[in-house]
């Protein structure tokens, strides 16, 4: 019986043990290399600390270093949160109050700058580079005692509030994810996947899990690499990479920049994208540039209902103008198209809009430590009268075409989708008016130009915002594009017309 | 010179680029700041930057761009 991830580290490493499952830039380690250095990090954890479930925050490069926190601190029982090292202190901390990680693991590069701002902080922290190693470190008893409810992450996406929710994700999730993915995709002990995602974003559930159940190996792609992104198709050529699952906005910049016309990837077999809508005419593109892909998978999903619930496999041209369906359910996921009254919308009813809403065993156990929002997002499901099943509501619009595939429509709300990153206005919004000089503020976005715009009240420069916000949240939340207004228009409600504001500058030009 | 200080100023305000020895290194550039600065440059100076010479090495310093703009055709 599979209860936790961990087992697919134990059956690789007994079936490829000397074969390579990750390698980053400088370094590679074997599927049974990763087993034992996991569990040693386990015992440690655990002398360290004492109970089960603790969360365990992990401050550390993207690289292989990570991986080895992550499945140690599964082996221990716990669960994990990464981070980005390259985030503002101010970020590492909102995190950190919102889920009082009891642990953080650091290592020799990483725990001065992390003392620097939290040494304060009442939590165990962990060097990895200092566990003693032992000789045969015992898993069994490490694996008996993990349950398929136990959680494996806790991700962060960002609240409206200015807090950030963390969805927490079980055992059982993650393998029900990856039950279909590798089953849909075509996955082998031959695959090599270049990871582009960021390990605090749920793309990299699937590099991660899919890797250790294949036998497959990934190929951690330096993130400085994505800046110029020939760097990253010369390190893709050399490493033999033939996976892709990035966002969007990665294969974009290639694309731009027509690298692919100088630096041939022969060995690319699969595309997949997903966490944004993927633009035709850069798809195309790479279509026209890789002599060996037969593969090209659209994938869309929120991280509450674990990495994807749709998938669409490209079976026809499309024109650089049209736009991609989501397509269809990915395997033992439900999904429900609900208009405003609560009814269901079927396939036969083409074009109309309604919520998309998930329900299965990919679904999470809802927020960190907010019953509030989880009751909120996470509802029962109308259609399901006798019983009680949980929903979730997307607050994605969506709609089936007449092939009955299902089609984005866009945000029901204010979340948006920016460079891949789920952002919620309203958290630039707080983080602005957090400026003393800021009286009145409006985040608003460019989808057309992809910019995200702020329209605010007060005596204050543009580059005074910028540098104060830089310093409160991630660079990709930061505004480009910037108004200042000598009064807001209101709604009847009086609320702000973001309407209005938008018609009257963004559209406009 | 001075011209190319006064866009990186305009990209990202929060950094003294006089200051630095190497942008990258620095950290003072990343993917969409490139994106930005490419267009940007070929748009002032009226070029077409080959995506191969997007590499750190062309983005290091004022001079680093300067050449690449030359390179490329342009005249500063």
């Amino acid at each position: 019986m599979r209860t936790t991830v961990l087992s697919y580290l134990e059956e690789s490493a007994e079936k490829y043990p000397q074969k390579t499952a990750f390698f980053d830039e400088k370094n590679g380690i074997t599927f049974s290399e990763l087993k034992d250095q996991a569990v040693r990090l386990a015992w440690h954890i655990k002398e360290e600390i004492s109970g089960r479930r603790n969360p365990v925050l992990i401050y550390l490069p993207k690289d292989i270093s990570s991986i080895v926190a992550f499945m140690g601190t599964l082996y221990s029982g716990n669960f994990y949160t990464p981070t980005d090292i390259r985030f503002p202190a101010e970020k590492v901390i909102s995190v950190m109050d919102a889920l009082k990680p009891t642990t953080v693991l650091v290592n020799n590069q990483t725990k001065e700058k992390f003392l620097k701002f939290a040494a304060d902080r009442n939590v165990t922290l962990i060097n990895i580079d200092e566990v003693d190693p032992k000789e045969h470190p015992e898993s069994k008893e490490l694996i008996d005692a993990i349950l398929d409810v136990d959680p494996v992450y806790v991700f962060f996406t960002s609240g409206s509030t200015g807090v950030p929710k963390g969805v927490i994700i079980n055992n059982h999730n993650v393998i029900d994810y990856i039950d279909w993915a590798v089953s849909a995709l075509p996955i082998s002990d031959k695959t090599i996947m270049g990871s582009q995602s960021p390990f605090y974003f749920d793309i990299s559930t699937q590099d991660i899990y899919a890797t250790l159940k294949t036998g497959a190996t990934l190929g951690i792609i330096p993130p400085k690499y994505f800046a110029f992104p020939a760097r990253a198709m010369q390190f893709i050529k050399e490493r033999h990479i033939n996976f892709l699952y990035w966002v969007p906005s990665a294969f974009v910049n290639v694309a731009n920049f027509d690298i692919l016309s100088s630096i041939a990837l022969d060995e690319v077999e699969l595309i997949m994208f997903g966490g944004e809508v993927m633009p035709v005419k850069q798809l195309n593109y790479w279509k026209r540039h890789l002599p060996n892909l037969k593969t090209i998978a659209n994938v869309y999903g929120p991280t509450e209902a674990t990495v994807n619930c749709t998938y669409y496999i490209v079976d026809r041209a499309f024109n650089d103008n049209e736009t991609l369906p989501l397509g269809k359910a990915c395997e033992n996921t439900g999904l429900l198209v609900l208009d405003d009254d609560g009814n269901c919308i079927d396939p036969s009813q083409i074009g109309v809009q309604g919520e998309l809403c998930v329900y299965g065993s990919s679904l999470s156990a809802g927020y960190w430590d907010d019953t509030e929002k989880t009751d909120e997002k996470y509802v029962i499901n109308p259609l399901c009268k006798h019983y009680r099943e949980k929903m979730y509501l997307t607050g994605d619009l969506v709609y089936y075409n007449e092939r009955g595939e299902l089609v984005f429509a866009g945000r029901k709300d204010f979340q948006i989708k920016h460079s891949g990153y789920r952002i919620e206005l309203g958290e630039i919004e707080a983080a602005a008016m957090g400026n003393q000089a800021i009286t009145n503020v409006c985040a608003s976005y460019d989808s057309e130009k992809k910019q995200i715009v702020l329209f605010y009240q007060g005596d204050v420069s543009e580059e005074a915002i910028r540098d104060y916000l830089l310093d409160v949240i991630p660079k990709y939340m930061v505004p480009t594009v910037y108004h200042q207004l000598q009064r807001f228009p209101y709604n009847d409600n009086g609320k702000i017309d973001r309407k209005k504001l938008k018609e009257d500058y963004i559209l406009k030009d | 010179m001075e011209e190319i200080y006064k866009i990186l100023k305009d990209l990202r305000p929060e950094f003294d680029f006089t200051e630095s020895e190497d942008f990258v290194e620095d950290g003072f550039l990343d993917s969409f700041d490139i994106i930005s600065l490419v267009s940007t440059i070929e748009e002032k100076f009226n070029v077409k930057i080959d995506g191969l010479d997007v590499v750190p090495e062309n983005f290091c310093s004022a001079d680093a761009i300067i050449a690449l703009i030359r390179k490329s055709g342009g005249t500063i």
